[in-house]
C-alpha cells in the first residue's frame, strides 16, 4: 500500500512568471517565448483564473493585460494588492499602443512597468529581467511581509529594505576589503551574494609576521539567518585562531559552540588553515566542507596527473560539517605550497552553478579542468576567468547560491 | 517533487522523487515533522527512499540531519536508502558516512530494523 502524500510539479529554482491575457495566441507566445528563456510559465486566459493561479503558484512575476472581458486588468490588479498572499508579486503590464492613458493609470494601480503591444519578445525578456533584478533581493522577505498581516505598509516594507541593506553592507565590511600582501604570494578572492546577505564567508586572519589564518566557509541556507550565523562563526574563528595552534582545534571549538547554541537544522561547512609564509606550509581542518585544491607544479607522491603535468590534491582531511554532532572530531593535515602552486578555497556555489540544461552541474571536475589551464596567470585573473567560464556555463547572472572564493599563489622562485 | 509514503510493519518509507535543493526541502521536513508529531513519543523507524533523487544541496542535507537527531532523541532509527552519485558525495563530503547507515536494496534496509 501505498500513498502519494506531497506533489510540486515546479522547481523552484526556476522562477514563475505567470501570464493574464484573454488573447490566446499572446498566451501561447509568451509561454513559448519565456520557456526558452529558462522561466517556468504559468497562464491564464481570464482575470478570475489569473487571481486563483497568483495566489495558489506564488509567481516570481505575473504579466497583466489591461483589457479583458469580464474583470479587466485593472479590477485584478486591485485584488492582487489587496491580497497580503499576492500584494508583493511584481506586476508588468501588457497594454495595446493606444491606451496610454490606461498605462499611466496601472502603474498608478501598482504595476511595476509596462510593455507596448505589438511588442518585441526580447524587450519582454529585458522588461522582465530588470523588474526581478529589483524584486530578487526582496523576494525572500516577502515570507515576512505576509506575517506582518495587516500591519504591512510601504513604510514597513521600505524600512525592511533599509535595514537590510545595512546588514550587507555590515557584513561586507566584515569580509576583507582586499586580500593580504605579502611578498612571494599573490591572493585573490571572489565574492558574490544571490541575496543581499549571504552566507559564504572568508577570511585572512594575521597571527604572526609569519604566519596568516585562511578561512573559508559556508552556512546553510541564505538571508538573514544564515548571515547572522555566518556573524558568529567567523567572530568566533578570528578568536580562537589566536588562542589555538592547531586548526582542528579550533574547529572543535567553533563545533562546540554551533552545537550549543543554535538549532539542529542550522550549521556550517567550513575550512580553517595557517600558512607558513616562509616555507608555504599550509596546515588544515576541513569540517565538511567542499575540499580546497591544491594544484602542485612540481610533480612528487600526489594525487592525480593532469595534462599540464601539475597534479591536485585535494584538501580533504578534517571532519564533520560543524555545529550538528557535539560528537564531532577533527583532524588536520600539513601540505606544502611550493613556489609556482596554486591552492583555491571555494564553496559549493561554484560547483553546483546549474548549466543550461537541467541537472547539469559545474561539478568538481570541470572545475580542476578549468583551473589546471590558468595556473600561469595572476591570482586575479584565474578569478577573473572562473566568473566569466561559470558564466558561459550556466548563461546567467542570475545566482542560485552564494559564491566565495579564495585564490593563493605562490610565485615563482 | 514527490513524496509515498508506505508501512512495512512498523516501518515507514517515504520514496522521494525529484530534487532535493533549496526551497524544496521544506516539504520533507515538515513531512517528517508530522510524522514524529504524530508517533507522540514513540520510536519512529524510517527508510528515506532516495533512488529517485538526483540533487541534494545542503538544505536536504539539513533536513535529514535534523531528521536524524529528532528521531534518534525518541530512539528510533533513520536509514538511507539506494543514495546515488551526488547524495553519496554530499554525505561523504559532510563526513557523515559514519551517522548514517546506507542500503542499496530495500530488503536490506528492512532486515536491518529487525535487529534494533
Amino acid at each position: 500500500m501505498s500513498e502519494t502524500i506531497y506533489v510540486s510539479d515546479s522547481t523552484p529554482s526556476i522562477e514563475t512568471i505567470l501570464v493574464i491575457d484573454d488573447d490566446p495566441d499572446i498566451l501561447a507566445l509568451l509561454e513559448m517565448s519565456l520557456t526558452s528563456d529558462g522561466f517556468n510559465v504559468i497562464t491564464a486566459n481570464e482575470g478570475p483564473l489569473g487571481l486563483q493561479n497568483a495566489k495558489a503558484e506564488q509567481p516570481d512575476l505575473i504579466l497583466l493585460d489591461v483589457m479583458m472581458p469580464q474583470m479587466d486588468g485593472l479590477e485584478v490588479i486591485k485584488r492582487l494588492k489587496d491580497d497580503t498572499d499576492t500584494r508583493a508579486i511584481p506586476v508588468l503590464w501588457l497594454t495595446a499602443k493606444s491606451q496610454t492613458e490606461d498605462k499611466l493609470k496601472g502603474l498608478e494601480f501598482g504595476g511595476d512597468d509596462y510593455i507596448t503591444k505589438p511588442f518585441d519578445l526580447r524587450e519582454v525578456t529585458a522588461r522582465i529581467n530588470a523588474v526581478l533584478g529589483r524584486t530578487r533581493p526582496v523576494k525572500y522577505i516577502n515570507p515576512l511581509i505576509n506575517a506582518m498581516g495587516d500591519s504591512f505598509s510601504e513604510e514597513g516594507v521600505a524600512e525592511l529594505g533599509s535595514h537590510l541593506q545595512a546588514a550587507a553592507e555590515i557584513q561586507l565590511k566584515l569580509l576583507p576589503e582586499k586580500p593580504p600582501t605579502f611578498d612571494g604570494y599573490d591572493f585573490a578572492t571572489y565574492f558574490r551574494s544571490s541575496t543581499s546577505v549571504s552566507g559564504d564567508f572568508y577570511d585572512f586572519i594575521p597571527l604572526s609576521d609569519k604566519q596568516l589564518g585562511i578561512v573559508l566557509g559556508d552556512v546553510k541556507g541564505h538571508g538573514i539567518p544564515a548571515a547572522l550565523l555566518m556573524v558568529m562563526i567567523q567572530t568566533a574563528s578570528r578568536l580562537l585562531s589566536n588562542e589555538e595552534d592547531s586548526p582542528a582545534t579550533v574547529l572543535k571549538r567553533i563545533n562546540t559552540l554551533l552545537f550549543h547554541n543554535t538549532d539542529i537544522e542550522q550549521f556550517a561547512t567550513m575550512v580553517y588553515g595557517i600558512l607558513e609564509l616562509e616555507t608555504g606550509k599550509f596546515t588544515y581542518s576541513n569540517g565538511g566542507h567542499c575540499p580546497p585544491i591544491h594544484f602542485i607544479q612540481k610533480t612528487d607522491n600526489s594525487d592525480k596527473t593532469l595534462q599540464n603535468n601539475s597534479k591536485v590534491h585535494l584538501l580533504e582531511t578534517g571532519g564533520m560539517l560543524i555545529g550538528v554532532f557535539d560528537i564531532a572530531t577533527f583532524s588536520y593535515e600539513t601540505c606544502t605550497i611550493s613556489p609556482g602552486d596554486v591552492l583555491i578555497l571555494y564553496t559549493d556555489g561554484v560547483t553546483e552553478t546549474e548549466g543550461r540544461k537541467p541537472n547539469d552541474f559545474f561539478g568538481e571536475e570541470r572545475l580542476i579542468d578549468c583551473l589546471s589551464n590558468k595556473l600561469k596567470l595572476s591570482a586575479d585573473s584565474i578569478c577573473n576567468d572562473l566568473q566569466k567560464t561559470l558564466f558561459e556555463h550556466s548563461g546567467t547572472t542570475q545566482l542560485k547560491d552564494d559564491r566565495a572564493v579564495v585564490v593563493i599563489k605562490r610565485n615563482d622562485a | 517533487m514527490q513524496v509515498n509514503l508506505r508501512h512495512n510493519d512498523n516501518v515507514i518509507i517515504l520514496d522521494i522523487e525529484g530534487n532535493l535543493v533549496g526551497p524544496n526541502t521544506i516539504a520533507l521536513k515538515n513531512i517528517i515533522d508530522n510524522l514524529i508529531r504524530k508517533a507522540d513519543g514513540a520510536p519512529v523507524f524510517l527508510i528515506l527512499n532516495l533512488e529517485r533523487v538526483q540533487m541534494m544541496d545542503s538544505s536536504g542535507l539539513g533536513v535529514i540531519v535534523a531528521a536524524y537527531a529528532s528521531i534518534r532523541r525518541d530512539m528510533g532509527r533513520i536509514v538511507l536508502l539506494n543514495i546515488g552519485g551526488n547524495i553519496r558525495s554530499l554525505i561523504i563530503m559532510a563526513k557523515l558516512v559514519t551517522i548514517f547507515d546506507r542500503y542499496d536494496t530495500e530488503a536490506e534496509a528492512l532486515a536491518s530494523f529487525q535487529n534494533t
